[in-house]
């Protein structure tokens, strides 16, 4: 019989404990032990970005991370953005601006764009680009997406989150 | 994927076909061999630890010695799977005298492999595969020179 | 721009159509509330693996599981033996001998490609059920592996299929016109080989399939993300050995399909048989290898064109022998090959079209209707001919496409294939594409940058978006298929306090139906579209559907829309009814309007909810001759007809949209590499129910379009293993490789349907002709001719050094 140890994490703010075992992604154990289904799996090579989650601080793949990794961290999926019923603006930018379709990769733009606007709060297109590189869409070509982010940073500029 | 070569080895050939002919002094060049299970002189099953680049694993081969023509000529072949993969190998030998006494070691190998190696790692196959095979023939030529 | 065609019978409103507004469905995407197959859990759940054939092509003699079926935490696995039990072949739609063809869920007796399903493992979790996989022996008998169409052609071929006795599994040859009349009376004869590749649809959501057997009522309920699972059950229905009563289909969000998620009904039916042995729900997600080994690829296409022509750049004539490489099995196909009839002549107004179609299989994966199905293949090569045909006679490309284009004032233009085009204006698309990338600056500079040693080019292509498909075009593959027309069904309600409920039976994937139909629906009852709700996902107990339901073929803007409308028009009737009887008034004089009924110019009204109150409470102060309840359903069916089988034409699609795209791009000489410089599109949609949905998807498409034409390609080893199997080989693009992405639009409204509307989803990946055309023209000074749509650094590296080597 495999070993199974308890992890204990923060996940969006919240103090939460699962089992894992020794290989267990990250991404299997946030949506199938802890039942945060927001965050998606969309390759096995760690290059779509549909996974994407901020770990103590800085945006990751949680499929290139194991469980027991995270042990102790603090984690902030698409489920913890919104504050009482209301949309971060990186959120809202999204929506306004449908820079999703299907939404299938939206969690893990929507995260890279956290941490992007977190380090850059004014960053220029290829700027935006770049930090978005690692978040593939199928749906829209990127154009609404990269909108979406100029119009979050304004927001935030304004006094968002 | 074809490869071949030759090797000469201080031995005479009558030696160096004894040797090869005893699946247990070739299996023990096969890389990291985890077990060998000999069912006949020429029929015998390995389990080796193999791979490419990042993806490696457990192999499963069966081997047999066809074709013997003792001691000028044979031929070795074997299936393994694991890992996703299979691997097809058939390898031939040629022996010949060389005038010191030794003797000369003409191989040829064609392996072809499928599966998750083959797609995954296909860039780095070639490589990985004549370092396999050329450390096989290699460790040979160490045994029998002693 | 013209004006749009308001609809006569019923006083639309257009206060919401046209307009847009954020997609509704996007709330619970951008929050992580959407509900993919993945996210579902049913107690007890098994997760399952599949172990798939490492080889391109070889007999299976022996399945031992003996090792897998004692590793703790495995409950069941299915082989070929349990397939057998519960499945008959699926039906094929192609004239004998290919109708002998075998297909099964999976494997049965032989590998006929490499990442075939051989077993299925369902087990307590899926990393066990993964590694029962590694325990199961397959013995193997490697056979050798056909590639490619024409090899699989040459009489000492490896069978494919032995049952068939060929790898021809359909030919057919189309006459159209007085072809040799146009050779004979031709100034010039141009000759093409042309080659048009392998590349995917490639969600970034993989298949997934949960099947769920409750043993109590005897249901199976297969929750999938199938794009079209209503169509599919034709193929369950005759194959798979369950009562057809008692399946129940539920398609929750969808992650993307772009065509790839038509085919996965042998998963539906395998991890269904699979639950059915383990006694319990299982749970299968494919993984990516898995997706793009054996997932669907697109049609690969071999094409000898020949164009006759006047030295004027007239177009009188084209032949094409074509050779459709469709895998190793056939599934849709022959369609593929069949679908150019929906574009025959293209954009063009030539008569005369000879096309000597020919569909073979090869170990390779299996193709699928992806994006633009069999129409992309078709105008790429039409587009590619006419280029040369203006390279080749000395003439401006530009300029002998707008000479051979059909004309606005000839629409509706019945093709050679006897397809009508409904409208369009393509000669002001492509001047417009052409404007926005500033063309004419562009070639001023052009000679000049060329003697810097720079190569810079620009190329434009106009591809049509063929919408809303007549099945009956299948009867040109075999006259037996019991196919014909293009229906759909919408179930509409208002609930007793008034609200408006909409079930659409449709399976959306990023076209946001809850937001155009609330949108539709909204006009017709005066209300808002926050007013109205649509049901999301699709049940097949819930949702009204037909055998052509689904979301597929570019149409949901006509047939989804046109069922709506329908049930929309006969809710609002019978409403009106009730109302009128309540106002004591005529239904003509009675007005809907901010969620009541009103009589026109008068202050008297009564509000939805009060209508409903008599409809489902008070019923015996219902109006003479009203039934009980508010609830409709209404089927749409598109005005098609029956092909001429002797003629061989037909009507095959009734919306053309159309895009004209324009770029320019730089190619460097010393790598072969391509730069995007500019990039324009031009779209007419007739008239968009929702612009920035319809934007959304042309900058998709045209992602797409790019994606193919420089990035991604299905690439197989001579042993027959895919090579791009990851996404470090199959190159999806990033951020970085797609460049903004200017969009201009035009409406034309389609006469043939109720608003306006054409429907625009695939979009046609009109940058494999743009670039291709681009390249072409940036290397020109060099000579170089494209005849690949797939081009590679390494590919346009070895053109430029050959060509210098003639110089």
């Amino acid at each position: 019989m495999v070993e199974k140890r308890k992890i204990k994490l923060k996940v969006n703010g919240v103090e939460m404990e699962g089992e894992a075992e020794p290989r267990t992604l990250l991404v299997h154990f946030i949506r199938d032990t802890l039942g945060l289904t927001g965050t998606h799996i969309g390759c096995d090579t760690g290059h779509c970005g549909c996974c994407t989650i901020i770990m103590n601080g800085v945006s990751v793949k949680s499929c290139m991370i194991l469980a027991y990794q995270a042990e102790g961290a603090e984690i902030l999926t698409v489920e913890g953005l919104a504050k009482d019923g209301k949309l971060h603006p990186i959120q809202e930018a999204f929506w306004e601006n449908h820079a999703l379709q299907c939404g299938y990769c939206t969690p893990g733009q929507i995260m890279s764009t956290f941490f992007l606007l977190s380090r850059n709060p004014k960053p220029t297109e290829e700027e935006i680009r770049r930090g978005l590189e690692g978040n593939y869409c199928r749906c829209t070509g990127y154009v609404n997406i990269v909108k979406a982010v100029k119009a979050a940073a304004e927001k935030m500029a304004k006094g968002g989150s | 994927m074809h490869f071949e070569g030759t090797f000469d080895i201080k031995a005479p050939r009558q030696k160096v076909w004894e040797f090869i002919s005893v699946p247990n002094n070739v299996a023990k060049c096969l890389p990291d061999l985890q077990k060998l299970e000999v069912l006949a002189a020429d029929h015998f099953k390995a389990t080796v630890k193999a791979g490419v680049g990042f993806v490696k694993g457990t192999f499963n081969f069966e081997f047999r010695m066809l074709d013997m023509q003792p001691p000028t000529h044979a031929k070795l072949s074997g299936h393994g799977s694991g890992t996703g993969s299979t691997v097809d190998l058939d390898t031939a030998i040629d022996l010949s005298d060389l005038p010191d006494g030794g003797t000369r070691m003409a191989w040829k190998a064609d392996a072809k492999v499928g599966g998750l190696i083959a797609s995954v790692g296909q860039r780095l196959l070639e490589g990985a595969a004549q370092k396999i095979v050329g450390n096989l023939f290699a460790c040979l030529k160490k045994q029998l020179e002693g | 721009m013209a004006e749009a065609i308001l609809s006569k019978e019923i006083p639309v409103l257009r206060k919401w159509v046209g307009t847009p507004i954020k997609a509704k469905e996007a709330l619970r995407l951008i929050t992580g509330g959407g509900r993919f197959v993945d996210d579902i859990k049913i107690p007890g759940m098994l997760y399952a693996a599949l172990l798939r054939s490492p080889y391109a092509h070889a007999k299976i003699k022996r399945i031992d599981t003996s090792k897998a079926e004692k590793l703790p935490g495995v409950v069941a696995i299915v082989t070929q033996e349990d397939v057998l039990k519960w499945c008959k072949p699926y039906p094929q739609i192609v004239p004998p001998p290919a109708d002998k063809l075998l297909d099964y869920p999976i494997a049965v007796g032989k590998v006929r490609f490499a990442g075939e399903p051989v077993a299925a493992v369902a087990a307590t979790d899926r990393a066990i059920a993964e590694d029962a996989c590694e325990l199961i022996e397959v013995e193997y008998e490697p056979l050798p592996p056909v590639l490619d169409a024409e090899e699989a052609l040459k009489p000492d071929a490896p069978l494919v299929h032995e049952e068939v006795g060929t790898n021809l599994v359909w030919h057919e040859v189309f006459d159209y016109g007085d072809v040799d009349k146009a050779f004979a009376e031709a100034d010039k004869v141009i000759s093409l080989k042309l080659h048009h590749h392998r590349y995917g649809g490639a969600p970034t959501e993989t298949h997934a399939v949960v099947a769920d057997y409750d043993k109590g009522t005897g249901v199976l309920t297969i929750y999938c993300n199938n794009q079209m699972p209503m169509f599919c059950m034709a193929l369950i229905g005759l194959s798979f050995n369950f009562p057809t009563d008692k399946i129940r289909i539920i398609t929750p969000d969808i992650g993307g399909g772009f065509g790839s998620k038509i085919l996965s009904y042998t998963y539906m039916m395998l991890i269904s048989i699979l639950a059915l042995k383990a006694g319990r729900a299982v749970k299968w997600m494919e993984d990516r290898r898995e997706y793009l080994a054996a997932g669907t690829h697109c049609n690969e296409a071999t094409f000898y064109v020949e164009a006759a022509v006047k030295k004027d750049g007239t177009i009188l004539g084209i032949k094409a022998r074509t050779l459709h490489d469709v895998g190793a099995y056939l599934r849709y196909e022959p369609v593929g090959a069949l679908l150019w009839i929906q574009v025959s002549s293209g954009p063009y107004r030539f008569k005369n079209l000879r096309m000597d179609v020919n569909a073979v299989v090869t170990n390779k994966g299996p193709v699928a209707p992806i994006r633009g199905y069999g129409r992309i293949q078709h105008l790429w090569m039409l587009e590619r001919t006419v280029e040369q045909v203006a390279r080749q006679l000395g003439l401006d490309p530009v300029e002998v496409k707008l000479k051979n284009y059909i004309r606005p004032e000839e629409m509706p233009y019945v093709t050679p294939s006897g397809a009508t085009y409904d409208s369009g204006d393509y000669l002001t698309a492509l001047k417009k594409a052409l404007q926005m990338i500033k063309y004419e600056e562009w070639k001023k500079k052009q000679k000049e940058l060329w003697e810097q040693g720079r190569y810079i080019g620009i190329g434009a292509a106009l591809f049509q978006d063929s919408g809303t498909n007549n099945f009956a075009q299948v009867r040109l593959i075999y006259k037996n298929n019991p196919f014909s027309g293009q229906s759909r069904m919408a179930e509409m309600w208002m609930d007793e306090f008034g609200r408006i409920i909409v079930a659409v039976g449709s399976n959306p994937h990023g076209q946001c139906h809850e937001t155009v139909v609330s949108q539709v629906v909204a006009d017709v009852f005066g209300v808002t579209p926050d007013d109205v709700f649509v049901v999301p996902g699709f049940d097949s107990w819930v949702h009204g559907w037909t055998g052509h339901s689904g979301s597929y073929a570019s149409q949901f803007a006509v047939s989804g829309i046109g069922a709506v409308l329908g049930a929309a028009k006969r809710l609002r009737e019978k409403i009106a009814t009730i109302a009128a009887h309540m106002l004591k008034a005529k239904p003509e004089e009675l007005e809907f309007k901010d969620g009541k009924v009103w009589v026109k110019g008068t202050d008297r009204a009564v509000a939805f909810w009060q209508v409903a109150n008599l409809a489902y409470r008070n019923v015996l102060e219902l109006p003479e001759g009203v039934e009980p309840g508010l609830r409709v359903i209404y089927s749409w069916k598109a005005p098609f007809k029956l092909p001429d089988l002797e003629k061989k034409t037909v009507n095959a699609t009734l919306t053309y949209s159309y895009q004209a795209h324009a770029c320019v791009v730089e190619v460097d000489p010393e790598t072969g590499k391509v730069k995007i410089l500019d990039y324009a599109v031009v779209d007419d949609c007739g008239v968009p129910i929702n612009p920035a949905v319809v934007e959304g998807q042309v900058h998709g498409s045209t992602m797409n379009g790019i994606a193919a034409a420089l990035f991604e390609e299905y690439v197989y080893s001579k042993d027959g293993q895919l090579l791009s199997s990851t996404f470090m080989d199959y190159l999806f693009p990033t951020t970085l490789e797609i460049p903004d992405i200017k969009v201009d639009h035009m409406i034309t409204p389609s006469p043939f349907t109720e608003l306006g509307t054409k429907g625009v989803g695939e979009g046609s990946l009109v940058p494999l002709g743009a670039i291709a055309g681009a390249i072409e023209d940036a290397l020109s000074p060099l000579g170089v001719v494209i005849t690949d749509s797939h081009n590679p650094p390494e590919r346009i590296y070895r053109m430029i050094r050959e060509a210098q080597k003639r110089k």
